[in-house]
């Protein structure tokens, strides 16, 4: 009986379409020598398979080291994923919080007045800060030197007592009206 | 995905085929490897014009087979030129007494499939190595699906002689 080797091969591969499959499938059932061919042709793909191969993978990490090399793709140690255990993790924490303590303890607390003010303002672009104690004029001064604040409001405590400047003066009701006008209005 | 990700990925997947490929043209590993490291340097420098995924896949497989036959070309004009220069006869593969079955199996087959013409191993090696399908050999060959089949079986009926020629066991 006749049959095409280019189609077992195929059949093998799982390349023949259903029909064909089919039609092969009924020949190989009435054809021995069709059926030896097929055992041949699966034979030869363990005896390819079963010799083994060399190792390709350590040759495909080796590879890529040298191609992130010659490429210049190495990720800047800044980038590069760190993986911690969590101990190690909780440790390092537990030992910076010791230490913080220790400096705190030794140093003791910082000094009030301005020294507050100016390590809030270094790390806030936008803060309201309570400030107790500290020269009004220091304060304006400091700012002024510092050109940290465009616009800065100030709340004056309830029951503040201004010390009055200069000499008092004398004047008409219309006069100091007029002292927060404008020239146009 | 930035660039060195996207080669990365088409590194990762498309290697392991194409070392296979150029291993079974030279027959070195580290010849291979060589081979390959220039495919994708090559690759690399063109990544913007290339489209990716599969048509990234055929064109490394294209690079390094024709790659690895060059090499093999040129390798085959040395030795030439040294046997001419020395009037060596040339030497067969010698039979280490200390291989193993397995090994000498492997290097068997492997010298059987490098007696293949080329043009019918390296669908071989696609198919049986690589797992490709005969639509995605005849895209990375630019040859027609019906030309792969008919590859594909002479390749198998040229190797189960040589392998029986060989006296390797074949069932």
């Amino acid at each position: 009986m006749y049959h095409n080797g280019e189609d077992i091969s195929a059949y093998l591969d799982g390349e023949l379409p259903a029909d064909a499959a089919r039609e092969l499938e009924r020949k190989l059932e009435a054809d021995i020598a069709a059926r030896e061919e097929l055992e041949q042709l699966r034979g030869l793909r363990s005896t390819l398979h079963d010799a083994g191969e060399p190792d390709f993978q350590a040759g495909q990490e080796r590879v890529w080291m040298s191609l992130e090399s010659q490429l210049g793709l190495k990720t800047p140690l800044w980038r590069r994923r760190v993986s911690l255990p969590y101990p190690a993790v909780a440790a390092a924490a537990v030992a910076v919080f010791a230490l913080a303590g220790l400096l705190v303890w030794f140093v003791g607390p910082s000094s009030t007045g301005l020294g507050d003010f100016e390590s809030a303002a270094a790390t806030a672009a936008n803060a309201q800060i309570a400030v107790g104690g500290v020269d009004g004029e220091e304060l304006l001064g400091w700012l002024r030197e510092q050109d940290l604040a465009g616009d800065v409001s100030m709340e004056l405590p309830e029951n503040a007592h201004f010390r009055i400047m200069g000499e008092p003066q004398l004047m008409k009701a219309a006069e100091f009206r007029g002292r927060g006008e404008s020239p146009d209005g | 995905m930035d660039k060195r990700a996207e080669f990365k990925a088409v590194y990762d997947a498309v290697y392991p085929l194409i070392v296979r490929i150029c291993y079974s043209i030279t027959g070195e590993l580290h010849v291979a490897e060589e081979l390959c490291q220039d495919a994708f340097i090559r690759y690399y420098q063109r990544i913007d014009t290339i489209p990716t995924g599969e048509q990234a896949k055929f064109w490394l497989i294209r690079v390094s087979k024709n790659l690895a036959l060059n090499h093999e070309k040129q390798r085959g004009r040395e030795r030439n030129a040294y046997q001419r220069a020395y009037r060596q006869p040339k030497k067969g593969p010698e039979s280490g007494e200390t291989s193993v079955l397995r090994a000498e199996a492997f290097q068997a087959v492997q010298q059987a499939l490098r007696e293949l013409p080329e043009n019918l191993r390296t669908v071989l090696v696609m198919r049986e190595y690589g797992n490709l399908s005969y639509r995605e050999i005849a895209e990375s060959l630019q040859i027609s699906e019906s030309n792969v089949k008919v590859r594909m079986h002479r390749a198998r009926e040229r190797l189960g002689q040589v392998l029986k020629e060989a006296d390797i066991y074949v069932p």
